[in-house]
């Protein structure tokens, strides 16, 4: 078992090296500094003015190992990336860090009870959906859910926000505030928004999954023995069916913290988010550079923790 | 030659491509049967996308001349598809409600009193030609992607999951690679990097999607090896080569359907967000989408241009992620009833 | 057993929705169960055996319902009983145990839990005594070491042992009425014949009636007291055991006996039932077996028979039987001879050894010369080109195929870097001979690597090590460019004729492929021909040569996966489990195919199987395999007549007897194959041998020369067993034990149990994970994989979730 977690470990840190290729690849050959200089510098800078930003920034040097050793673009990038030194923002010159420190909280806020109350939702309604399999309940669901699906998520926003936020004015159409007395009524939206979003999708995927594992041999067994159905869905199905839907779920845990780009920027809430997109409309490589490091870090650790969580489950995994 | 006779040729190559692949797929049983269960399950949404995918030919063929642009001598070279040419010369100065005689904020009376269906938008633009134009942009989206996904996606896979070691190893890397870095983060970064061209935002795209369906073939290949089919071919001398075309990548096929139908909606919701970070593809319902936000908060707000783009948009995905179902249910081997 | 009918089913008809209206699978089926007696429901696949189970318990899956009828049980009738009274029922009253032992129980849930819940589901007991029961349960059911396996999880047990558990949970509350469907089809020969025992002790014991659902005679004849037989959803024919199957009167049951290979005799034809039993929505009018029937008259296809009592016990549904004046064939048929000697088994005390049937004498003398020319030709070493080789092969006997030596592992991948820390030694050192134009069969339970042996002989698995002398030529030495041209000569059918058949392609692609690789044919139109004449040498109609295989029936698939080996022209077909996926009729067909192919094309047949029954009637040779070595090898008469190994003899002791004046089946090995990655020290049998000696453990017998053959058995090279001699009869052992004395055999086990040795290592972790159809055994390659590769196994499971993600799954449709 720890040599399995500590290679599933190994393997993440290949990924994330692999990762880091490939962004110095995407951000350093593929795109020309001046041009980001220019970007952010206007397009009339003077090319001393330019020559100044690429040294201040570290554009100035050579690419690869081979021609600048230690000193090249490359070395660099791992060493800042690795040792967690993203720098400044390519716009404004300010360090990424203090922002990332900042924008964690408010993303938090939002996307912790989006989480929870999707999860729970969608899985109660797709034990409800699975348990009446094959009559008009479970079609009419599953009807819905393929409706919820094919609505746009910006739908979605703007329905909510003209709906709720404009017409009815139940809750303020966007905003935020540190203190949480008062920033639940501008979270409320946005987690409404962001749990139906997701609803359809989800009871489809877990009704399969439950429909998949009740017309197994067990299933049979269990009600052979007397079992009711109650407790096969409870005992026997939901059991079997943490294994799949627990792949879905714990990848899903580290992506909290990079918050929700649409969510918040549509509503003004000043997560990573909302740094992400202030980076795009901006042509901040640097934070978008270290905002994809950052995803994909998270990301391998979701699946180490996956990996970790299905041998927890599943004692197939665990005891083999 | 010009761009558009270009464009014009690349559009035949694909229909005849199409019409081909449909004629080869009526031959073989399967996929008849297909056809044929899709048409008694799911007749509407079928009619649905025949639709979308008329609109979108209709709007792909074009040729200049022929409209008289009143003395614009850019407007003159302009090239007009079929679906221009029926609402040619409908504009009008700015914003008009659906069917009205009259424009929304001006009052000023319209050129073609009663004649937009659809309202027009700001520039005076017919919506629901804009609407009708949205569908050529999003069969595209879906379209070039999968063409440049799937094969890619299929060549990968099966390699990896058929030879096996080395090659499966590094196939796994880069999937790897790829899968952990945030989808939508890397979309945003390869369009940023890549340009916003149609071409740089699909092939974006197809970055973004293709290991879903490089990790399904690969697990696919793995067990499809391990046929005693193949086992048999492999007993008879047959090459690898043959082996994989005959045997590895037809069992794929119904796969590759499956992938390209679920793909498809997946595709243009994407696009619908990179729209709304001003990244999208010109035309598309996104940018409508994403234009039309901020017309709703004017006072008195303006509704149909969001309405137009949104019901085309939903409409679409609705009727292929029907269709999709639909299809999976008759090829999922696990649902599939062989007569006997 | 007293005569109250328990359970009484009165035209009990159940359906499933087709094209065209409901179709019954079940129909208008009445039965008797009275309280403490077996009875035996028989049938090939598609009969509506196991749904007529199903009905009883009200477990028909969904879109299937119960159209019409009553089942009385208890003085209720289970059809309209509410549904909380049903499940008091379940489990309590009637408890059924189901097929697949590997998939009925819930993987994610402890063993002793499961068994707790039979218990507490119906028993109000504290946790602690319900835990308690449960332990003793499992002791009840001969699990070693209850205690620990109760908090085991389904995937540590081997199939026998989740089988037991599956027993203990329907024993749990005393029911007094047991629904065994197919209790040992999963299961290798000697774990059948272990809980065919444990079936029948407890039923000694308990006193609980059993309904067995089997497509098996033999196992009908070991367990049944009465039988009745199934044939397209109604009852033909109902009788004593003894009755119907020495004296069947319905034709049906008839065909069923004469086509069992077990009971027919060597070198003839065996009978054929002709066609399939036809799907359910094509059930003929009249009587559903006339189509097959070889006394069918107009009658039979227009008017259903009525049941007929011949005696107050013995009913049949046959116009035949019912009418005196209705042409018989023969007079005299319905007696069936049985073949001679003891049956399937070995000689005991009770049984007549030696010569009594025909086939006997006439042809062991034959192969016996013709292994010592084979023998002989050994020493000569081969250097002539194939062609000369195989002229001289034809003319002297010299072995077509000669393995030696040959090593097949698989590594074990794990730890850090996924480096190989252990082998499974699927096949690990062995020696066969196949002489030209003969049947060598190689038999062993599953895990055994006789599968891989074959594998490797075609080079579809690289091997270790060892040489494969085809024609003087060793194969394994070959380039793949230079071993091509020998793949004409050796070709290969698999077990399961639907997964050997690529969905995608027409039957006419199929046997054509081999023609195109080894450009047989000058062109299309050429090769077309060719097909549809090898279609009609394995009696297929070539017009259907533009069918897929999904549209023939699986006899016919199988005969297509002939033509296509045959379509290179082979010399020697390798038959992998051919026949053991088909009903006992179609396997009669295939097996007679088979036969008249070797006689026309004088192939050689390298036949791999488990069914001793088919290899009775069709070897010359028998090579039997132990983990992964062969342990005994020699002429067919002399395997079944005297047997040396103790192997061979627990494998012989097993297989049920079809003679229904005796009961034969012994369950002579206890505990479990281990696993081949941890082959025990010495002799590989020695854990589970009941005459293991002191050096057993510690020396590897090699292969002693023995009577005709070989024997990897230090009692083969002692004479005090009789010394080699085919005619002379092994001692007797039927009463289990052995010959080593007691005392040793204690310090043997011992000396095991510290070693940690003796514990039954499970073949199959994670391997109920993937699906795999019935019947149909997990290759020991993908063993190997499935031992650790967690990483691989999560990728497969995310793939395949990947698929379904979103998809309506009900795959309750029959």
């Amino acid at each position: 078992m720890l040599t399995y977690v500590v290679r599933r470990l190994l393997h993440g840190c290949v990924v994330v090296l692999g990762v880091l290729l490939f962004l110095f690849l995407l951000f350093f050959t593929l795109t020309d500094p001046d041009d980001i200089a220019r970007r952010a510098l206007g397009e009339k800078a003077l090319p001393a003015v330019i020559a100044q930003w690429k040294a201040n920034h570290g554009y100035d040097r050579p690419l690869w190992p081979w021609r600048g050793g230690r000193d090249s673009m490359l070395v660099e990038h791992y060493r800042r990336m690795l040792t967690f030194d993203f720098g400044r923002s390519d716009t404004d010159d300010a360090p990424i860090v203090d922002r990332l420190r900042h924008g964690v909280g408010p993303s938090l806020a939002l996307t912790v009870p989006m989480f929870v109350i999707g999860l729970l939702l969608s899985i109660v309604l797709a034990l409800f959906v699975a348990f009446f399999r094959e009559t008009y309940i479970d079609r009419m669901g599953v009807l819905l859910a393929v409706l919820a699906m094919s609505l746009s998520v910006l739908l979605y926003i703007i329905g909510a926000q003209y709906v709720i936020g404009k017409l009815l004015r139940w809750f303020p159409i966007s905003g935020f505030d540190a203190d949480p007395r008062v920033a639940w009524r501008f979270l409320a939206l946005p987690v409404l928004v962001g749990v139906a979003a997701s609803l359809g999708g989800d009871v489809r995927f877990y009704r399969t999954v439950f429909v998949e594992e009740t017309g197994r041999d067990y299933v049979r067994t269990a009600r052979a023995k007397g079992c009711g159905e109650g407790r096969i869905m409870w005992v026997h199905v939901l059991r079997n069916a943490m294994i799949p839907i627990l792949t879905h779920v714990v990848l899903a845990v580290p992506f909290l913290f990079t918050g929700s780009l649409l969510l918040e920027s549509f509503f003004g809430i000043p997560g990573l988010g909302s740094l992400t997109v202030d980076a795009i409309n901006g042509n901040d490589f640097s934070t978008l550079r270290t905002m994809v490091y950052l995803g994909s870090l998270l990301f391998v650790g979701g699946q180490i923790l996956t990996d970790i969580s299905y041998a927890l489950v599943d004692p197939r995994v665990r005891l083999s | 030659m010009q761009l558009w006779s270009a464009s014009n040729l690349v559009v035949a190559g694909l229909l005849l491509a199409g019409l081909t692949l449909l004629l080869i797929g009526r031959r073989h049983r399967l996929w008849r049967e297909v056809f044929v269960q899709l048409r008694r399950r799911r007749p509407l949404a079928l009619l649905v996308v025949a639709g979308y995918v008329t609109v979108a030919l209709l709007d792909s063929v074009r040729w200049v001349g022929g409209v008289d642009a009143g003395g614009d001598v850019v407007a003159q070279h302009e090239a007009r598809s079929v679906l221009d040419r029926l609402f040619a010369g409908r504009r009008e100065r700015s914003y008009s409600a659906p069917l009205a005689d009259r424009e929304f904020y001006g009052h000023a009376p319209l050129r073609h009193p009663g004649g937009h269906l659809l309202g027009t938008d700001i520039l005076g633009r017919d919506v629901l030609l804009l609407t009708l134009k949205g569908a050529r942009v999003a069969l595209l989206i879906g379209g070039l992607t999968s063409l440049i996904a799937i094969p890619l996606a299929l060549l990968f896979g099966v390699s990896a999951g058929y030879w096996g070691r080395r090659i499966d190893d590094g196939v796994f890397f880069v999937m790897s690679t790829l899968a952990s870095m945030p989808t939508l983060l890397l979309l945003i970064a390869l369009v940023m990097v890549l340009g916003r061209s149609t071409v740089a935002v699909c092939l974006a795209l197809a970055v973004t999607s293709w290991v879903g369906f490089c990790r399904l073939a690969r697990g696919e290949t793995f067990k499809l090896r391990e046929m005693d089919y193949v086992q048999a071919a492999r007993a008879l001398g047959v090459s690898d080569l043959r082996i994989l075309l005959r045997h590895i990548v037809p069992n794929l096929m119904h796969l590759v359907v499956i992938t390209f139908v679920l793909m498809f909606s997946g595709l243009v919701l994407s696009e619908a967000i990179l729209s709304w970070l001003g990244l999208g593809i010109e035309g598309s319902w996104g940018q409508m989408i994403d234009q039309a936000r901020d017309e709703l908060s004017r006072d008195p707000a303006i509704w149909w241009n969001l309405a137009a783009a949104g019901v085309a948009l939903f409409t679409l995905l609705l009727a292929v992620n029907f269709v999709g179902d639909a299809v999976r249910d008759i090829l999922d081997p696990r649902t599939r009833r062989e007569p006997t | 057993m007293s005569p109250t009918p328990m359970l009484q089913l009165e035209s009990l008809t159940t359906t499933f929705p087709g094209e065209r209206g409901p179709v019954p699978v079940v129909d208008d089926l009445s039965l008797t169960l009275t309280r403490g007696e077996v009875l035996a429901l028989v049938g090939e696949s598609g009969c509506g055996k196991s749904v007529t189970a199903l009905s009883i318990l009200r477990l028909v899956p969904r879109p299937g319902r119960i159209e019409r009828g009553r089942v009385l049980f208890g003085g209720r009738d289970l059809r309209t009983l509410p549904v909380a009274q049903m499940r008091a029922v379940r489990g309590a009253e009637i408890a059924m145990i189901f097929q697949e032992p590997m998939t009925s129980l819930n993987p994610v849930l402890g063993v002793g839990a499961q068994v707790v819940e039979a218990i507490a589901l119906h028993q109000p007991l504290p946790r602690q005594a319900a835990w308690q029961h449960a332990q003793q349960l499992l002791a009840l059911t001969g699990i070693p070491d209850p205690v620990g396996r109760m908090r085991n999880y389904p995937h540590q047990l081997s199939g026998g042992m989740k089988q037991r558990v599956m027993i203990a949970m329907a024993i749990a509350t005393r029911p007094a009425l047991l629904i065994a469907d197919e209790p040992t089809t999963a299961l290798d020969v000697t774990i059948q014949a272990q809980i065919l025992e444990l079936l029948r002790e407890l039923r000694q014991q308990l006193g609980t009636a059993v309904l067995l659902i089997t497509h098996d005679l033999g196992v009908v004849n070991e367990l049944a007291d009465r039988v009745a037989v199934m044939y397209a959803g109604r009852m033909v024919e109902l009788g004593p055991r003894e009755q119907v199957l020495s004296e069947p009167r319905h034709p049906y049951t008839q065909g069923l006996l004469r086509a069992m290979p077990a009971r027919a005799r060597r070198g003839q034809r065996l009978t054929e039932i002709p066609g399939v039993v036809p799907a359910p929505q094509h059930w003929p009018a009249g009587c559903r077996f006339a189509t097959r029937c070889p006394l069918a008259q107009a009658l039979c296809h227009e008017v259903v028979p009525a049941t007929t009592a011949l005696s107050p016990t013995h009913e049949v549904a046959c116009h035949a039987v019912a009418r005196a004046d209705w042409p018989m064939p023969r007079a005299g048929s319905q007696r069936l001879s049985l073949p001679h000697g003891p049956g399937a088994g070995p000689s005991g005390p009770s049984g007549p050894a030696g010569p009594a049937g025909p086939a006997g004498p006439s042809r062991s003398p034959r192969s016996l010369q013709q292994a010592e020319r084979g023998a002989a030709s050994d020493a000569r070493p081969a250097q002539a080109g194939p062609a000369a080789a195989a002229a001289l092969g034809r003319e002297t006997g010299a072995p077509l195929l000669r393995v030696e030596e040959l090593r097949t592992w698989f590594p074990i991948r794990s730890g850090m870097l996924q480096r190989s820390v252990g082998w499974i030694k699927a096949v690990d050192g062995v020696d066969l001979i196949c002489p030209a134009g003969r049947t060598v069969a190689l038999v062993g339970e599953s895990g055994c690597g006789k599968t891989t042996v074959g594998r490797s002989i075609l080079g579809l698995e690289r091997a270790r090590a060892g040489r494969v002398y085809f024609d003087g030529v060793d194969l394994l030495a070959l380039s793949p460019r230079q071993l091509l041209p020998y793949r004409r000569a050796l070709q290969i059918v698999f077990q399961d004729p639907m997964a050997s058949l690529d969905p995608r392609m027409r039957a006419r692609d199929i046997v054509a492929e081999g023609m195109i690789s080894f450009r047989i044919g000058a062109n299309d139109r050429e090769r077309t021909e060719r097909v549809a004449e090898l279609m009609r040498r394995v009696q297929l109609d070539p017009d259907q040569m533009g069918r897929y295989p999904h549209e023939f029936s699986g006899g016919q698939r199988q005969r297509l996966c002939i033509a296509r080996a045959l379509a290179v022209g082979p010399r020697l077909l390798i038959c992998d489990e051919a026949t053991s996926a088909l009903d006992v009729s179609i396997q009669a067909q295939i097996l007679n195919l088979l036969r008249q192919l070797q006689d026309e094309l004088q192939l050689s047949f390298l036949f791999i199987t488990h069914d001793l029954g088919v290899v009775r009637y069709l070897a010359d040779r028998i090579a039997v395999m132990y983990l992964g070595q062969v342990v005994e090898e020699g002429s067919t008469e002399r395997i079944f007549e005297a047997p040396q190994h103790p192997y061979t003899r627990a494998l012989l002791a097993a297989i049920p007897a079809i003679d229904p004046a005796r009961r034969q089946a012994r369950a002579r090995v206890r505990g479990d194959v281990p696993s081949p990655a941890r082959p025990p020290p010495g002799c590989r049998f020695h854990p589970r041998c009941s005459e293991a000696q002191a050096r057993c453990p510690i020396e590897a017998p090699p292969l002693f020369p023995w009577a005709d053959g070989r024997s990897r058995c230090f009692l083969a090279a002692q004479p005090p067993h009789g010394g080699p001699a085919a005619d002379q009869p092994v001692r007797s052992t039927s009463d289990g034990r052995g010959s080593a004395p007691p005392g040793r055999t204690l310090v043997v086990r011992a000396k095991l149990a510290v070693e940690g040795g003796a514990r039954p290592l499970d073949l199959e972790p994670a391997g109920t994970l993937f699906e795999r159809p019935r019947k149909q055994r997990a290759p020991l390659r993908l063993l190997a994989q499935r031992h650790m590769n967690v990483a691989q196994l999560r990728e497969h499971l995310r793939a395949s979730h990947l698929l379904l993600a979103g998809g309506e799954l009900e795959q309750e449709r029959a």
